[in-house]
Parts: structure tokens; C-alpha cells; sequence
């Protein structure tokens, strides 16, 4: 039957091959739309990993307190490689509906950095500070505390405001990943 | 058509099909279905430098969308209006997950992502709340999408 078929296209008078061509070329043409409306190229998304925290942990994220049912402390000598320090970077957000100097609700009011020997926050920028200014001394002071003796066992912990963006939030989480700080705990957000 | 005075002349299509089809046959290899949850016009991501290449290994990811007012946003259209709602919602979701890669047959440990996609003018304290009714659902990992910037220098 094949053969057949083969000879008589071969020998007869040619197959009129626009006539078998252009409904393929129109489903062609339809599948091709199809493709083009439904592409989506989503090469530039990310994402940033981590970690979810006891809820216990999360709030008290910062220095390690003893707990209450515990008799006796921890021996700290145990394995002084494995204690970690935790700094705490502070962000303090305008206030909603409120404006604080060229800075509108949402966006970050101050950056403190507060290490765990000190009593005191050490303030990085305030109000009158452009965010990039602030972000690159935050980054500055990061990258000197992971140079340091303890860098390698410090984590850090974002103590954010509620009304803070989250764009402005991921810019802060971004400085302190830049400054190679593999650790970084989000805090429960301060205020109402 | 070789003749040159012949009027009867056809374009050729065959090149123009041959073309037709690698086009088809790229868009075919390069497409990427993508669930409405997955890709929420609505929300406007935050941008970040440390940020790493999605994994589309992994698929077992429960997504919650966040719009500017804070509002958690899900495929199913259900009211995530509270903490708890969105606790019950993620664990309904994360136990679905859990059964049906059982039945697929996996046997190891089964671990369930949860993939916030915030929008960046939403409050920090919105987004907290959220990653907080995960962990008292029992999620363990968590993933924020942003858009990926490359450090300008």
C-alpha cells in the first residue's frame, strides 16, 4: 500500500505541496502565539533563605539569657568556639501618616547598632542621614566587627520598627548579608 | 518559476515553516506554567544584592502573597484576615503537601518550604505576623522572593 502510495506520488503528476503546507502553516502559526503570550521569563526573582525560629527564640532573639527553670548556668567554658555573639541592628521607622524631615511614613528614621558588651547603641545615621549614606556606614561598621576576633561567631539580629517597609527592611538584611554575616535573625517587630 | 516568464509562481513556504517550528520548538522548551500564586502582578517585590537563584528542585512550597496593605493574598481566594486563619490555612496546606508527596511515594523526611512574597511597601510588622503563624504551624524554612539586583561595582 505504501508503495503504492510512493510510486504514484513519484510518478504521477507532483503533489502541490502549498495545498498541504498552509493549514500547517496556520496551526504553526496559532501554536506559535500561543507561546508568545504565554512566555514569561522569571530569571530575575530570588529568593532569600532562612531559617524559622521557635517563636520563644524570635522574641528574645539577642543575647542568650538563662532560662528560668535552670538551677545552675551553663558552664561557659565548656566550648567557648561554639558560644556566639549577637549584635542587634536597630531600625527605627516614621511613624504612620507622619513625615520626619525629608523622610515619609515607612522608611527607616535611625540605624543604632548595639554590640552585646555595650550598654549603649551606637547610632549609625538619624533623620537627617540619606538611606544610602547610612546603609554604607552600617556595612562599614558590619565589616569591622566580622574582621575582628569574634567575627566568625557573631550572628546578627534586626530589631525592626512595625511600621518599617519591607523594602526598606530587605535593604538592611541586604547590608548585613554584604558585610558576610551568615547568621541573621529577624526580631519581633518593636511597637504597636 | 525557473523559467522567468512564467506567471504562475508560489512563494516557497517550507523555509518559512522550517522557521515557524524552531520557534514553536523554543517557546515549547523555554515555557514555564506558573500557578497564580506564584506570579502575583499585584505585589512589587523588594530588591536585593545577597539574594540567590530560585531552586526549582525543591516543590514542595506553600506560597503566600502580600499586597501593600498587608493583606495575605492566596489562589484559593480564602480570608486570611487573622493570625490565626493564616496558621490554620499553612497547615492545611503544608498537611495536603505532606500526603501527596506520601503518595507519589517518598518515604524520607518531607520538608515544606514557605515562600512569602511581600510586596516592599508592606509593613514589616504585617510581614513578621506572617513568617510568625508559619513557625507556630510547624514550618521550619521560609523563603523571601525579591528581585535580584547585581552589586553595581
Amino acid at each position: 500500500m505504501m508503495g503504492q502510495r510512493k510510486r504514484h506520488i513519484e510518478e504521477g503528476e507532483g503533489v502541490a505541496l502549498g495545498m498541504v503546507i498552509t493549514p500547517m502553516l496556520d496551526m504553526s502559526f496559532q501554536l506559535m502565539a500561543f507561546f508568545i503570550m504565554t512566555y514569561h521569563p522569571s530569571a530575575l526573582e530570588a529568593h532569600i533563605d532562612g531559617k524559622l525560629m521557635p517563636p520563644a527564640k524570635v522574641a528574645s532573639a539577642g543575647p542568650a539569657s538563662p532560662k528560668k527553670d535552670e538551677k545552675e548556668p551553663p558552664p561557659v567554658d565548656e566550648d567557648p568556639e561554639k558560644a556566639k555573639m549577637t549584635i542587634r541592628v536597630m531600625v527605627k521607622a516614621v511613624a504612620k501618616g507622619k513625615k520626619e524631615g525629608k523622610k515619609g511614613e515607612g522608611e527607616p528614621s535611625q540605624i543604632q547598632l548595639k554590640l552585646p558588651e555595650k550598654t549603649e547603641a551606637q547610632t549609625i545615621s538619624d533623620t537627617d542621614t540619606p538611606l544610602d549614606v547610612g546603609l554604607k556606614r552600617l556595612k562599614e561598621e558590619l565589616l569591622k566587627i566580622r574582621k575582628g576576633p569574634d567575627g566568625d561567631r557573631t550572628n546578627i539580629t534586626i530589631d525592626a520598627d512595625a511600621d518599617l517597609k519591607y523594602g526598606y527592611f530587605i535593604m538592611v538584611q541586604d547590608t548585613c548579608k554584604a558585610a558576610k554575616f551568615p547568621n541573621i535573625g529577624f526580631a519581633a517587630p518593636i511597637g504597636p | 518559476m525557473h523559467g522567468g516568464g512564467d506567471s504562475n509562481a508560489e512563494p516557497n513556504l517550507i523555509p518559512l515553516l522550517d522557521l515557524v517550528f524552531q520557534l514553536i520548538m523554543f517557546f515549547m522548551i523555554t515555557v514555564n506554567f506558573v500557578r497564580v500564586d506564584q506570579l502575583n502582578e499585584e505585589v512589587a517585590l523588594p530588591v536585593a544584592q545577597a539574594a540567590v537563584p530560585m531552586d526549582q528542585a525543591a516543590d514542595n512550597w506553600v506560597f503566600l502573597n502580600m499586597s501593600k496593605a498587608g493583606k495575605l493574598l492566596v489562589s484559593t481566594g480564602d480570608d486570611l484576615s487573622t493570625p490565626g486563619k493564616v496558621r490554620l490555612y499553612v497547615e492545611r496546606e503544608k498537611l495536603a503537601l505532606v500526603r501527596e508527596a506520601r503518595e507519589r511515594g517518598e518515604t524520607k523526611d518531607i520538608k515544606v518550604v514557605i515562600v512569602l512574597r511581600a510586596h516592599k511597601d508592606a509593613r514589616y510588622k504585617d510581614v513578621w505576623e506572617a513568617l510568625d503563624s508559619c513557625t507556630k504551624a510547624g514550618y521550619q524554612r521560609w523563603q523571601l522572593r525579591v528581585l535580584y539586583q547585581p552589586p553595581s561595582s
